[in-house]
């Protein structure tokens, strides 16, 4: 036992050896100047990155280098700390995090603002958020540049505790690299075009809006019309669709709710998150295969309702199309990867952007908005086996706009579901040093003024989550993906599923948005409806039926909120 | 006493084989399983992320030391120190910090399991010993939620948040399966082993040191050994309550945890997992004969 | 009889001494922190309300809910499918433990691989299996028949089988462990006499391992019951939150619901939680008592 002992201490000690070989850790931060008023920002450094941070934090300390932040001291000017870090800086971590962390001002991700207040460990921001933004040339305030459905969800007795950051859509992405080489685009005469061809050779469909000269033209406007497509697209020799397979509960699952948010439009969609107001598409049962529908006034106590919504049968609907394929010609309208576990969403980005070059390219992608920012590495490797003409800027991707269920939609607003609950906080840590927090005000209003979020846009090609507008010529520095994304921003109907009813923050892990899609059908419970409906050929009424829910058990689930 | 016949006795000893085979083969097909998938993920830590795309089980082509090679150049991790200053941690560290806290917690966890069980075992005529064995059986049944905010504000409030011999205490707790193990060992030692001591004069607390607690010991360092590989190989705790001290299974995740798909490729995260896994399985293949199974030394001979 | 009192009195002193730092440990870190957690089986919480008394009306509704949901029906199923399978381990355990102590063919080698994937983090070792039931499998299934499978653990069909299997391949370590280390301290004087009476291996094992070995049997089973709705059977490490409905098992449910809900959703998990803890912890004494009142003894 002892020469074991022995044996024990010196490997111990030799690997503690090896260790103080490396013996302390290369400091990096940015050495403190005495002469400057320090400022610490701390960033989530997820899909958005870093870098437009620190192109913002130089431009603030150049604007205000001669200004002294400080009275009483002889500081001039402010020196701007930037922290990125993919741990400490998100949700529930930032809220464990706050008390014993020197940052003041954090920009996050995943930031449930109730949890936040709940904790006590946010700054109020509510005089940042009323001043008017004369300093940066402006009349009105951050306040006007927040949208209807933020301000009722955000503002609690008149105060703001956050400033909401960025805004994110998931949907459909399309290689439009892939729709010009193999002639995806509808024409208006409802041929597929020719490959190769322009919209000027070819007048293209007016596209699930139903106008023409807008971004959504010659893409499928119906079901029917995408299916179709989806068959072209299998003929051509390409595999319509991918997604993840590791995360497909949640990726299917939010795509889902995206279809349902478009059928139902804001106006139906809304009731979802306020538990109030009326609704015409509640679902009493199907009569021959078509659904019977009834008109219910939406509260607390008949929410559940909702699970019977018309929006939640065509989103099903459309998976089972999805899912079913073609069988009469064998076509599979998915890769098989994405039903497999192995399949991450970033293999499934790159395959998405390296498919085009190899046998069988993919054409669509069930991603949100930021996967051509995260792709960023997969684009540099394809440049290495591919040339420049394979770079993120020289590759086209697009957002597709969801068709639409039936005919009569055509013309209908796409609507889309913000919901990244990204905002910029400040660090109680603050309280009570006033030059300080005037300063973090200073700073907040700085990156929300219209100058600073058209450079935000213009770096991370994301817009906002506030109200301002680009100049064409601003515009241009975009990638063709992100000006899409850009246009969706200004031209679609978007929803903010939230809202200050009690019943709706008390329960968003089972009543919000993006969550579980369960159902239970012959007894046996399913919350992935693709997978129910490509392993055990559940069809979308079988799903739609045992994902309705009761009066009794609604109540037994919620009445503590009604 | 003989078997009443030799031929029952043959038939016997036949099924006795027979069982001895199946449990060979059995032994054998295990074993199989568990290196295949080893030797492949071995192998796959020497493949680029784009021969892995195409060419999930094949050999490596080529072989590449790139992951290695970037590894040791790229394998570090960001993070305040205690004074608040930015610091770069580098793998010779991490491997310091490993140590530090997957030994102090192991020693901590299983001295206080040990020493409860002890007391417990040893005094079951005080009450309070079947309140603590039903303590541990209750906690290990009962599921706890949400209790991480407060379990962190208790850590700030004492102040062992951020500091080595913070997480150590915290983890100094009888609690888990590691007490009835040490409880089962104790209460089988006979207690007249310690009454020629006690004639002697020797106090309760010689006693428990130089006669039961050798007489553990195997059990001790068998638990200590277990808790050090889970404590070697736990990144979620340290990132919680000491991000200072970023260990190397801390080192592993955030390496795979970046955006940054060059990184992010299995073969990488492999490679990062076979870094950490390499010192504790050079010191498990050092140990286990002497750990497993051979207790003349240490266990209840005689 | 005055010494004997005042033994006794020095032993409880020298008892308190030695618990004193442990149970302020628990005072603080268990009972300090989880003291709310378990209150809120009795609360309910609302931000705009803060916290309210509601006695016994979480744990009403969450029998209901039991009795409603069907994907709770099969987490109950599932908790007990894994038990069944972490019994199914203990024997195994025990006969492996004894084919390495009885030094049959081998039994250096079988006693490392054992106990390797309990050296292997669990993080590899998922990622490692992974690979191999999704990629792997359907490949060779493919190579065989022809047919195009989907990979064992995405198919919800084989997925729960397959998590099944792997609880059962990582979970000998500890056991071994204990068992060759328990077995080994078996008096070899026992041993012989009992082989010079020609006892032939089974019963050896019956009449001289297995009870020597008793108490430390016990305690894994104990320790298996213990665990019978707090076992996520992996399925966080495989799945994170976004595992199939029918394999959850209630652990897995509790944990990942924790996980992904916020201060007014833990009442509800709370209660579930001493709910079954309340129906788990008799069974878990009883069996203790019966397997020692009636386990074969040394004697």
């Amino acid at each position: 036992m002892k020469k074991q002992a022995t044996l024990l201490g010196i490997v111990l000690s030799v690997l503690l050896c090896f260790s103080f070989v490396g013996c302390t850790n290369e400091k990096i931060g940015e050495e403190e100047d005495p002469t400057k008023t320090q400022l610490y920002i701390g960033n989530y450094d997820g899909g958005i990155g870093t870098t437009w941070l620190y192109e913002a934090a130089d431009r603030f300390e150049e604007k205000y280098k001669d200004v002294c932040f400080e009275p009483g001291t002889d500081k001039k000017g402010v020196q701007v700390h930037v922290d990125p870090d993919k741990n400490v800086y998100h949700g529930y971590n930032l809220i464990n995090n706050l008390s014993s962390i020197d940052q003041q001002i954090i920009f996050t991700e995943r930031a449930y603002y109730d949890e936040y207040l709940a904790s006590g460990k946010i700054l109020e921001v509510t005089d940042a958020v009323k001043k008017p933004l004369t300093e940066f040339g402006e009349t009105g305030t951050i306040e006007d540049k927040i949208p209807a459905d933020q301000k009722a969800y955000l503002q609690r007795d008149g105060k703001y505790y956050v400033v909401p950051f960025c805004k994110t859509f998931a949907g459909i992405q399309y290689n439009v690299d892939l729709w010009d080489q193999n002639g995806y685009w509808i024409l208006s005469d409802g041929e597929f075009s020719t490959p190769g061809s322009t919209p000027a050779e070819e007048p293209r469909s007016n596209g699930p809006d139903g106008k023409a000269g807008t971004y959504d033209d010659g893409l499928p406007a119906t079901y029917d019309e995408f299916f179709k497509l989806c068959d072209y697209i299998c003929e051509t020799g390409c595999v319509p669709f991918a997604w993840t397979g590791q995360y497909i509960q949640q990726y299917t699952g939010y795509f889902n709710w995206s279809l349902y948010a478009d059928f139902e439009g804001a106006e139906n969609m809304r009731p979802n998150f306020t538990f109030a107001g009326e609704v015409d598409d509640i679902v009493t049962g199907f009569e021959g295969g078509v659904p019977t529908l009834e008109t219910a006034a939406i509260t607390p106590e008949t929410g559940y309702k909702l699970h019977s919504q018309l929006g939640r049968y065509y989103a099903l609907s459309f998976v089972e199309r999805l899912m079913q394929g073609n069988p009469a010609k064998k076509f599979q309208y998915y890769t098989n990867k994405s039903m497999g576990q192995t399949y991450s969403h970033t293999a499934a980005q790159e395959d998405f952007v390296k498919s085009f070059y190899e046998a069988k390219p993919i054409a669509m992608l069930i991603e949100g908005t930021w996967w051509e920012n995260e792709a960023d590495s997969a684009f540099a490797s394809a440049v290495k086996t591919n040339g420049e003409s394979a770079s993120r800027q020289n590759r086209k991707f697009g957002m597709m706009p969801l068709p639409k269920a039936t005919e009569d939609k055509v013309g209908e607003p796409f609507t889309v579901a913000e919901q990244y609950d990204s905002y910029i906080v400040l660090n109680a840590n603050l309280k009570g040093k006033q030059d300080l927090i005037d300063l973090a005000y200073l700073f907040v209003e700085f990156v929300c003024s219209d100058a600073e979020m058209v450079k935000f846009t213009q770096s991370t090609g994301l817009p906002r989550a506030l109200d301002y507008t680009m100049s064409e010529e601003e515009l241009s520095a975009l990638t063709y993906y992100e000006r899409q994304v850009w246009d969706i921003n200004t031209g679609a109907e978007i929803i903010y599923p939230y809202s200050a009813a009690n019943i709706y923050r008390n329960n968003t892990r089972s009543l919000g948005f993006g969550y579980d899609w369960e159902a239970t059908v012959s007894g046996r419970p399913y919350n992935t409806p693709c997978k129910a409906m490509a392993e055990d050929r559940i069809t979308a009424q079988q799903y739609f039926l045992g994902h309705a829910i009761t009066e009794s058990a609604w109540r037994n689930l919620y009445s503590a909120d009604f | 006493m003989k078997h009443p016949s030799a031929t029952k006795g043959s038939v016997k000893n036949t099924s006795a084989t027979v069982f001895k085979w199946l449990i060979f083969g059995l032994l054998i097909l295990y074993t199989v399983s568990l290196f295949i998938p080893i030797g492949w993920g071995l192998l796959t830590s020497f493949k680029s992320a784009d021969d892995f795309r195409l060419n999930v089980f094949g050999f490596p082509k080529p072989f590449t030391f790139e992951n290695y090679a970037s590894a040791f150049d790229r394998f570090a991790v960001v993070t305040h120190d205690l004074a608040g200053d930015l610091v770069r941690v580098r793998l010779p560290m991490m491997t310091l910090y490993s140590i530090l806290y997957a030994a102090g917690c192991a020693f901590f966890a299983t001295t206080t399991a040990f020493v409860t069980a002890y007391a417990t075992a040893k005094f079951p005529q005080f009450k309070l010993s079947k309140v603590i064995y039903t303590i541990v059986v209750v906690t290990m049944v009962l599921p706890i939620v949400g209790n991480l905010p407060a379990e962190i504000n208790m850590a700030q409030t004492l102040g062992f948040y951020k500091h080595m011999w913070g997480i150590w205490l915290m983890k100094a707790n009888f609690l888990g399966m590691y007490f009835l193990v040490f409880h089962a060992a104790f209460s089988k030692l006979p207690a007249d082993f310690a009454e020629a001591a006690y004639l002697d004069g020797a106090s309760e607390f010689t006693v428990m040191l130089r006669i039961y607690f050798p007489l553990a010991l195997y059990p001790y360092l068998t638990v200590f050994l277990l808790n050090f590989i889970n404590f070697w190989n736990d990144y979620q705790v340290p990132l919680v309550y000491i991000p200072n001290y970023p260990t190397l299974a801390q080192g592993v995740f955030t390496f795979s945890n970046t955006s940054d798909t060059l990184y992010s490729s299995v073969p990488m995260k492999i490679m990062g997992c076979v870094i950490c896994l390499l010192p504790i399985l050079v010191l498990f293949l050092a140990f286990h004969k002497r750990l497993i199974g051979n207790l003349s030394m240490g266990g209840l001979k005689e | 009889m005055k010494r004997t009192g005042q033994r006794r009195r020095r032993q409880y002193l020298f008892f308190l001494a030695l618990l004193a730092l442990p149970l302020l440990q628990f005072a603080v870190f268990y009972v300090g922190v989880n003291l709310n957690s378990v209150l809120l089986t009795f609360r309910n919480y609302s931000y705009d309300d803060g916290y309210t008394w509601v006695g016994f009306d979480n744990i009403r509704r969450v029998l209901i809910s039991l009795g409603d949901s069907a994907a709770m029906r099969y987490a109950i199923r599932n908790s007990l499918l894994s038990y069944g399978v972490s019994i199914l381990g203990t024997a195994l355990a025990l006969v492996f433990s004894y084919f390495i102590y009885k030094k049959m063919p081998l039994a250096g080698l079988f006693r490392v691989t054992l106990f390797l994937p309990s050296v292997l983090s669990a993080v590899v070792m998922v990622l490692l299996f992974k690979y191999f039931a999704e990629n792997a499998i359907p490949a060779i299934v493919e190579a065989v028949s022809g047919q195009t499978i989907t990979g064992l653990l995405s198919n919800s069909k084989s997925a729960l089988p397959t998590l099944l299997f792997y609880y059962l391949w990582v979970g000998f370590g500890p056991q071994i462990l204990m068992y060759t280390g328990a077995m080994a301290s078996i008096p070899e004087s026992a041993v012989e006499s009992a082989q010079l009476d020609g006892i032939t291996p089974l019963k050896e094992f019956w009449y001289i391992t297995l009870p020597l070995i008793w108490p430390t049997f016990v305690t894994f089973v104990i320790v298996g019951l213990a665990g019978l709705f707090t076992n996520q059977l992996n399925l966080y490490s495989f799945y994170g939150g976004g595992a199939d409905a029918s394999t959850w098992t209630i652990g897995y449910y509790i944990y990942k619901s924790a996980t992904q809900g916020k201060l007014p959703e833990y009442p509800e998990l709370a209660s579930l939680g001493v709910l079954l803890t309340m129906v788990t912890l008799p069974i878990t004494f009883g069996a203790k008592y019966l397997l020692e009142r009636f386990g074969p003894s040394t004697d």
